[in-house]
């Protein structure tokens, strides 16, 4: 399987920045993703290649791992959990990350799964082979 | 779709000093809080505002040492911290990280949209690991004890060099932040001489957060007195290691017999010199190239910075650049020699009685 934005992921680890990182492996999970309603292949893009793309430093698409994939959580609650407490920092959060979120099923054919964080929080490395997008089951409004 | 109106005064970004990139504090795929840092030293935050189909709205907020250690460590909110400003600028980036629209203003004339809640902490599910990292070292007290007659250039070299060798340790001892891990692989890799040994040690603090600095909180001087500072310890032992070394006799004079020892070798393989170096390292026959590595292991060895060994390798330079930095250091170091030998400096302890209690 070759990801996505392998000759990206590929410059960044030639840089020193291994991406994706240890421990990232395909596994079939149910995840939660921010999104916007009605649900797009837009949602589903890295910041990077977003337009615009919410960077602050043109170094970053060669530096930074995670704007080359995506943002989930494990569960409902924790995804909508951080996106209250980013929401209390950035009041705009909803017209940036959409305000809904998707429940989607990741299988070892769509992507790589980095170690989720004790929020439940995983960075998602698509493959050339996948398209999450079509996975999404279920679209709720984040209260 | 278009912004939010904000009031303020059309600024020229070449008005700006230039600020340098220390760390992510929120990001979710790419920064929504970044802490960066003016060529003055001072710590900003640049936050993420608002977007349309083009743009991307930020604003830079400065924030105090006190302010940032009291965000990092969820005393006080991102909201008082706006607050507390005395000044933001507002900023836009399209398709390119290109910034533009540079506005000038004050936060109580930011829509109530764009200013944080009250209750916006840098909660743990938010907060990026490099965060928590910088949430977690703690500064404490510290002396460099003066004793002896003194002059004022004497009172300028000092803290120079201190400051320059405590940077130094901060780099190698944070090289996880990718920050401190891209400023010394691209100062000690684009090395061009002594030009680049200043840069290093510059670049360097430009990359240490204020929290993390090292702050003068007392100087007093009568003979004996003190520079009383508030700094990482860890650091402050590494020196003292160091200083060590350079004020016992032997291993002095083993460290400037393996300085001279390199140098004669930089001079019979001609890669002496200060000039640029990045194209002679590609050439250089690996023998050589072993040779050096056996001379930055040595370096080590006397310095007794075993541990380092790995942070090193860890750098994207070769043996002759990890070189150059660490004779680079040396240098430094050893002008601090005549000081402790004299009886002029006293790492860690203060001659005044009852100051160090």
């Amino acid at each position: 399987m070759s990801y996505t934005y392998s000759a990206q992921l590929a410059q960044l680890s030639a840089n020193g920045y291994q991406c994706p990182p240890a421990g990232t492996s395909p596994i079939q999970r149910d995840a939660w993703r921010w999104v916007a309603n009605p649900v797009s292949t837009q949602c589903f893009a890295p910041v990077a290649v977003r337009n615009p793309p919410r960077l602050l430093r043109a170094s970053d698409p060669v530096e930074k791992c995670s704007c080359w994939g995506l943002s989930m959580h494990m569960s409902y609650a924790q995804s909508v959990s951080a996106f209250q407490s980013v929401q209390k920092s950035f009041r705009m959060a909803r017209k940036v990350f959409g305000g809904h979120v998707a429940n989607l099923l990741i299988t070892p054919n769509d992507g790589a799964c980095t170690a989720a964080d004790r929020y439940g929080h995983f960075d998602f490395h698509p493959y050339t082979t996948g398209n999450v997008h079509n996975n999404v089951s279920t679209v709720r409004a984040i209260p | 779709m278009s912004f939010l109106r904000i009031e303020g005064q059309k600024i020229d970004a070449r008005t700006l000093s230039k600020h340098q990139w220390n760390a992510d504090l929120i990001e979710f795929e790419g920064p929504l809080l970044s802490l960066y840092k003016s060529e003055s030293g001072n710590d900003l935050l640049y936050a993420w505002l608002d977007c349309t189909e083009i743009r991307n709205r930020w604003c830079i907020i400065p924030v105090s040492r006190k302010s940032l250690r009291d965000y990092l460590e969820q005393q006080i909110t991102l909201r008082d911290i706006y607050v507390e400003s005395e000044w933001i600028v507002i900023f836009h980036t399209g398709i390119s990280a290109k910034r533009s629209g540079f506005l000038r203003t004050n936060w109580d004339k930011l829509p109530e949209a764009y200013l944080p809640e009250i209750d916006s902490y840098l909660t743990p599910e938010i907060a990026t690991p490099a965060a928590e990292k910088l949430a977690e070292e703690i500064t404490e007290s510290y002396f460099l004890g003066l004793d002896g007659e003194l002059y004022i250039d004497d009172f300028s070299l000092i803290p120079k060099i201190y400051q320059q060798l405590y940077s130094f340790h901060y780099g190698l001892e944070h090289l996880d932040r990718p920050a401190v891990h891209g400023a010394l692989s691209k100062l000690a890799g684009s090395w061009t001489g002594g030009f680049s040994a200043v840069h290093l040690f510059t670049g360097l603090n430009s990359v240490t957060p204020s929290i993390h600095r090292a702050k003068v909180s007392e100087i007093q001087f009568a003979s004996p007195g003190h520079i009383k500072l508030n700094l990482l310890s860890d650091l402050a032992r590494r020196i003292e290691t160091s200083a060590h070394q350079i004020f016992d006799e032997t291993s002095f004079v083993a460290l400037e017999q393996y300085y001279s020892t390199v140098y004669r070798y930089f001079k019979d393989n001609k890669i002496s010199g200060f000039d640029d170096e990045r194209a002679m390292s590609a050439t250089l026959a690996p023998e050589i190239l072993t040779r050096l590595k056996e001379f930055v292991d040595f370096f080590f060895n006397l310095m007794k910075w075993d541990d380092y060994r790995s942070s090193f390798d860890y750098l994207n330079v070769d043996a002759l650049h990890q070189l150059r930095v660490l004779l680079a250091y040396y240098r430094r170091l050893k002008k601090l020699r005549p000081y402790l030998v004299d009886g002029n400096l006293f790492l860690g302890k203060s001659r005044i009685v009852g100051a160090s209690d």
